[in-house]
């Protein structure tokens, strides 16, 4: 292996420009690629740390749904969320109900995203100011904590009075009276879009404004003292309730992937094209350069490198050059990756906490891979024509030119 | 040209809400008949949905507005292939078209909609008219069509960002890819360029050469390009369309575009090749035939 990596160092650095520019195409192809890697499961795995950090282990929704992304509902939510939670291993099953209603506050009135909670501490969103929502039955009922784009967007306040109804013009309406509430906490709600507007409110009173009976849940959040025993909890769960689904992390994160399939697709595609390019670019660099130094591989021959080390050197040239290109690969993918990240999360209907291009120890590890191969395989031709190479012929056409 | 305008500004969520309570529907297992069950209120859906739900023309199903009921029954009357928006193309959520008196009914039998769509006499007009009515400000908002697809049209534009984003890099690669062969080929011509200029051909004629086989390389690589460019996108159609089940055209090559790829191709071609040239004529005849 020296003598063969003391001789391709050498011959690349014979000709610097041109190495030079092979490395900077092949960094170019390779942070598409790179970003192409991270794209294709980066939105499942930007989805996956947010939903680990959350601590739920198991998510039960309607089924063939997820969460909040219609307005079905578990018909017997509260009833199967005491179930769950007398299971053993289950810390907590806290039953959630969400719909939209509309918050008027002095004379501006905004849309926004409802959350009823039996109870404070549900660990449904973060609080970072203010109070929690009180235990379920106390006296102080009447509150909601707001999200941080109502303070910062409305300049709602803690301690300030909003309405909260159903409908935007109440008055029409025969049912779901509005109702006065007392902002008492600002939180961080998981997965808001980037103006979307929040609340969390206790269940019975959420209920009351939508004008319907207690009892169902939208989503029934299950935490676990052993997230192992999740696989096992969600089977037991759809046993007992045809009509739900309860996803462990990984099932939440299946069914989210096949909503982004034009993500997988786009990358495969481009990610395809990278390679392609990239192995293009090794081709028809080594090969040209090899036409150029045939009389130097005749007298290799001829001083009794043999063909199978011949074949060694010219492979090894392409995955020197791939391996050169890594460092840019990276800086440029990382660099590149980022503006396009941005550019995708400009898309309404984006939460704020999520990704589409995630940096993973697989994703970077499979581009490296990739590319070292792609440099080998780049070499393959090249190889092929040194190795058939006739040695006298060669050295005779060498010294008449 | 038509002018809608919403009774709410609620987010798209909420817009969904109503095609989502058609999930609660389930087939009840009876089959069309006539008498009591052809006088029940008739519900329309899309064909993909009924196909979901394994349902056809007559089936007799129960809805509600919420998951506790009340429950409606409905008849199944028409199964249709709706016109679908792109925005539409992916949900695989179930649809049910109902009578606006019926779906009232079952919201509680409040005199609400969502949206109300007005057809103008005078189209032209649609500005004007949705300015009168946004100045009546009685709990609504009114858009023109074309307000609409561009307010609609937003995550299409992100996505149009992100392509030429792409295409940006793409075209670095493909400089680079360029820049490397016509060095390549440079290094290449070297002796053939000094004894070119020994016999006394000009230093610009040399250069004309040289511009001419990189333009003629990167022309090349364009058609070849264009070719492979019309094959994938006729497989994105096919994949596509099959997929969504749609006719609608994901990816078009239009003229517009061709110009594009042959000018862009055309500069980066006399940009490598004028950059070799340099590198070639900076050196002098002698040298270059290595004397």
């Amino acid at each position: 292996m020296g003598p063969l990596a003391f001789l391709v160092l050498r011959t690349l650095r014979r000709y610097p420009v041109r190495t030079a520019l092979v490395i900077l195409g092949l960094s170019v192809t390779g942070a598409l690629l790179l970003d192409m890697t991270m794209l294709s499961r980066g939105l499942e795995a930007s989805l996956g740390t947010v939903l680990s950090r959350l601590g739920f282990a198991v998510r039960v929704v309607p089924r063939g749904t997820l969460p909040f992304s219609s307005n079905a509902e578990i018909p017997a939510g509260d009833r199967l969320a005491a179930a769950i939670a007398a299971r053993p291993g289950v810390a907590a099953a806290v039953p959630v109900a969400a719909t939209n209603l509309y918050v008027r506050r002095g004379p501006d009135r905004f849309p926004s995203f409802a959350l009823g909670v039996p109870a404070g501490g549900s660990g449904v969103y973060a609080l970072l100011d203010g109070r929690d929502l009180p235990p379920p039955g106390s006296a102080g009922g009447g509150v909601v904590v707001i999200n941080r784009n109502m303070a910062r967007l409305d300049g709602v306040k803690l301690g300030d009075t909003l309405v909260l109804s159903a409908v935007p013009q109440p008055f029409v309406v025969r049912y779901a009276a509005p109702r006065t509430f007392r902002v008492v906490g600002i939180a961080d709600f998981y997965f808001d879009l980037p103006t979307q507007r929040s609340v969390a409110l206790a269940t019975p009173a959420l209920r009351g404004l939508q004008g319907r009976p207690e009892g169902a849940a939208s989503l029934i959040l299950v935490r676990m003292d052993d997230p192992a025993g999740a696989d096992a909890l969600a089977r037991w769960i759809a046993a007992r309730d045809p009509h739900v689904d309860a996803l462990s992390i990984q099932g939440f994160l299946g069914r989210a992937a096949s909503q982004l399939t034009y993500f997988t697709q786009f990358s495969l595609v481009l990610g395809t094209i990278s390679v392609a390019v990239s192995f293009l670019l090794i081709t028809a660099i080594v090969t040209l350069s090899l036409e150029e130094r045939l009389g130097e591989i005749a007298m290799l021959r001829a001083i009794g490198f043999a063909q199978t080390r011949i074949t060694g050197l010219v492979l090894l040239e392409g995955v020197v050059l791939s391996a050169a290109s890594l460092p840019g690969a990276f800086l440029l993918g990382l660099v590149i990756s980022q503006n396009l990240d941005a550019i995708l999360r400009s898309a309404p209907s984006v939460p704020q906490n999520l990704h589409f291009f995630t940096l993973t120890a697989p994703a970077a590890l499979r581009t490296i891979g990739l590319l070292l191969v792609t440099g080998a395989l780049g070499g393959l031709y090249p190889a092929a024509v040194a190795a058939r190479l006739g040695v006298a012929a060669t050295l005779h056409g060498e010294v008449l030119s | 040209m038509r002018i809608s305008f919403h009774t709410t500004g609620l987010p798209a969520a909420a817009a969904a809400a109503a095609v989502m309570y058609g999930l609660l529907a389930g087939p009840t297992g009876h089959a069309a008949g006539a008498g009591a069950e052809g006088a029940l209120p008739g519900i329309a859906m899309s064909e993909r949905s009924a196909r979901q739900l394994g349902l056809h023309e007559g089936a007799i199903l129960e809805i509600a507005a919420g998951a506790t009921g009340p429950w409606l029954r409905v008849r199944l009357a028409r199964v249709y292939r709706p016109t679908l928006y792109p925005s539409e193309l992916a949900l695989r959520t179930v649809d049910v078209r109902l009578h606006l008196p019926d779906l009232q009914a079952l919201e509680g039998g409040a005199d609400e909609v969502d949206s109300i769509v007005v057809r103008l006499r005078r189209p032209a007009q649609a500005n004007v008219v949705a300015a009168r009515l946004n100045a009546a400000a009685l709990g609504f908002r009114a858009y023109t069509s074309a307000d609409l697809a561009r307010r609609n049209s937003s995550t299409f534009e992100v996505i149009a960002r992100f392509h030429r984003a792409i295409s940006a890099v793409s075209i670095l690669a493909s400089s680079v890819f360029l820049l490397a062969i016509m060095t390549l080929r440079g290094e290449g011509l070297r002796r053939q360029v000094g004894l070119m200029r020994l016999v006394g051909i000009s230093r610009a004629s040399v250069a004309g050469t040289v511009l001419l086989i990189a333009t003629g390389v990167a022309l090349l690589g364009s058609a070849v390009g264009i070719g492979l460019g019309y094959a994938v996108s006729a497989a994105i159609n096919g994949y596509y369309r099959r997929l969504f089940d749609t006719t609608l055209v994901f990816s078009q090559i239009t003229p517009a575009l061709l110009a594009d790829v042959a000018g862009l191709s055309v500069m980066l071609g006399v940009a490598a090749g004028a950059l070799t040239a340099w590198r070639l004529l900076r050196q002098p005849p002698l040298r270059q035939i290595g004397r």
